[in-house]
């Protein structure tokens, strides 16, 4: 049974997470990922699942293109887009 | 006209900057009345997955269930835009969603919140729920509260269920030190005792009722009825004036996020899972104090990782070895470039404890000193005395486990919303009835 939606049939893996999924829960954007893996991959490099939202801009990043500060999450875009204004 | 049984669902109102869901639940609330509803349930605050990546502080939504006049039908919609138009700062991380269900509440909205507890729901598929179940809705920015929004609707509070009292401050002010008093909270705590939970740390007297953020919570107080958590704010003092009051009937302190059991190999990203196996690699202390130990089943092994922020947990957990059987209470960390998929533990259940052995050389039965390896099949030798003991065997010694079965949390400062504490173990409201009567001030103007 797809591991998604709990609907239909598994027919794909995600290929990210291992997911076994219906081919609706499969992103329809040829990179043969769930459809959760799509929408929480990481919005700079892709390859990794994000771990957090950046307090500024609100990407999702994943540990390696965002930075812990406190309770914070800073992406690395917003952290040079800073470094270039100051 | 008729009447109309009206449900409510809204997520995701608050940002880094401030703003809180249960702020704007509770102004809501003030707007609605004013239409003469009747109210069926407290506001429920729903803690959903506390794994997701997109989550703002402590993922929770919120839902209101009402009975009104038929008449009034048009006027729900006004007034949810209005207020969504006049709170919500615009942020790139804040995704407001409200959504409105008239009377039952389908099978596919229910189904959505039971996911949503422990799973990643994508929108797609909250998209296609509200779609097929003709859901009114309204959001800004992304949208992503919807899923939240619907979750909370559907959850219905139907298990075990604890109340919240939640004090506001001025919008205007939420800048400024809260100034809550600390001995008045553990006056509060006296007084009510085993009826309130998890709102002071025991282990550092810290007290947890005040949030840090920006936001317009001034407090908020847990307890296991109604009449309690109201009866523990008046012992409360704080350097902010308290501008609104709210209960919110709620799944926080009910651990269920961690009701299913997954192994190794069926775990994925953002899960909040329990998984039981054999502990394979024992604690290892890492940089920045946090603690990191394997564990395997039958399908996998896996690595658990015990943050610094648990205190005196990780002592606990730093006494495990190989071959004890366990059951990790988790959520999945996704593997990134460093390391691989990890589960961050919330809890340990030690199930049983396997025999820990040291073998060492014997000692001299001449002279008391603990005998050298005369060679292969030589037996031993003591080095003080020169005494020879050719038939002697190394000496395997069964050490006495400080550690013994049960469930091991991290202090009420490092739990979840959704944790169940130690102070509610064996605990359930399931079953019993508040009713919005016997509390008749459950919200405050």
């Amino acid at each position: 049974m797809c591991e998604v939606c709990e609907r239909a049939p598994a027919e794909y893996q995600c290929a990210l997470c291992g997911a076994h999924v219906c081919s609706r829960c499969l992103a329809g954007t040829g990179t043969q990922l769930c459809l959760v893996c799509e929408d929480t991959r990481c919005s700079i490099c892709g390859e990794y699942l994000s771990s957090r939202a950046c307090n500024i801009c609100g990407r999702l990043v994943c540990e390696d293109h965002g930075v812990r500060v406190g309770e914070a999450t800073y992406c690395e875009l917003c952290i040079a887009q800073e470094d270039t204004t100051a | 006209m008729g009447i109309l049984t009206l449900h409510i669902g809204m997520d995701d109102i608050d940002s880094p900057s401030g703003g809180c869901t249960t702020h704007f639940a509770s102004l809501l609330v003030g707007q609605l009345e004013e239409l003469g509803v009747t109210w069926l349930d407290y506001p429920n605050l729903v803690r959903l997955n506390p794994n997701v990546p997109y989550r703002t502080r402590g993922n929770g939504a919120v839902a209101l269930h009402f009975r009104m006049d038929m008449k009034h039908r048009e006027k729900v919609m006004d007034i949810i835009e209005a207020i969504l138009d006049s709170y919500v700062e615009e942020h790139a991380n804040t995704n407001p969603g409200v959504v409105v269900l008239e009377d039952r509440v389908p099978e596919s909205v229910q189904w959505l919140a039971r996911r949503a507890l422990w799973r990643v729901v994508p929108m797609q598929l909250v998209q296609s729920v509200v779609r097929c179940d003709s859901v009114q809705y309204r959001t800004r920015g992304r949208g992503r509260g919807i899923v939240g929004a619907l979750a909370a609707v559907g959850h219905g509070l139907t298990g075990d269920y604890t109340f919240e009292f939640l004090a506001y401050r001025d919008l205007d002010e939420t800048e400024e030190e809260r100034g809550v008093d600390p001995a008045s909270v553990r006056r509060m705590q006296e007084a009510l005792g085993d009826q309130l939970f998890s709102n002071i740390d025991p282990e550092t007297g810290r007290i947890l009722i005040a949030p840090k953020g920006p936001d317009p919570v001034l407090y908020g107080i847990r307890g296991e009825s109604p009449n309690a958590v109201r009866a523990a704010a008046t012992h409360v003092s704080a350097g902010q004036e308290v501008q609104m009051w709210i209960i919110f009937r709620t799944n926080q302190g009910t651990g269920e996020h961690l009701t299913h059991r997954v192994s190794v190999r069926g775990l994925r990203p953002y899960m909040a899972a329990v998984v039981e196996g054999q502990v394979t690699s024992r604690p290892v202390m890492m940089r920045g104090g946090h603690l990191v130990f394997g564990i395997e089943d039958q399908t996998g092994s896996i690595d658990c990782a015990v943050y610094e922020p648990s205190g005196s947990f990780r002592g606990l957990i730093a006494r495990l070895v190989n071959g004890d059987l366990i059951r990790v209470h988790a959520g999945v960390r996704p593997a990134s470039r460093s390391h691989p998929m990890t589960l961050n533990v919330e809890g340990v259940e030690v199930v049983s404890l396997a025999e820990k052995r040291t073998v060492t050389n014997p000692v001299c039965p001449a002279c008391g000193k603990r005998m050298k390896s005369a060679g292969r099949g030589k037996g031993f030798k003591c080095v003080r005395c020169g005494h020879i003991e050719r038939h002697a065997e190394k000496v395997v010694v069964v050490e006495r486990r400080t550690l013994t079965p049960g469930t091991y949390l991290p202090p009420p400062r490092a739990q979840r919303h959704l944790t169940r504490p130690v102070e509610r173990a064996g605990r359930s409201n399931l079953g019993a009835i508040f009713t919005m009567s016997s509390t008749p001030d459950w919200h405050w103007p």
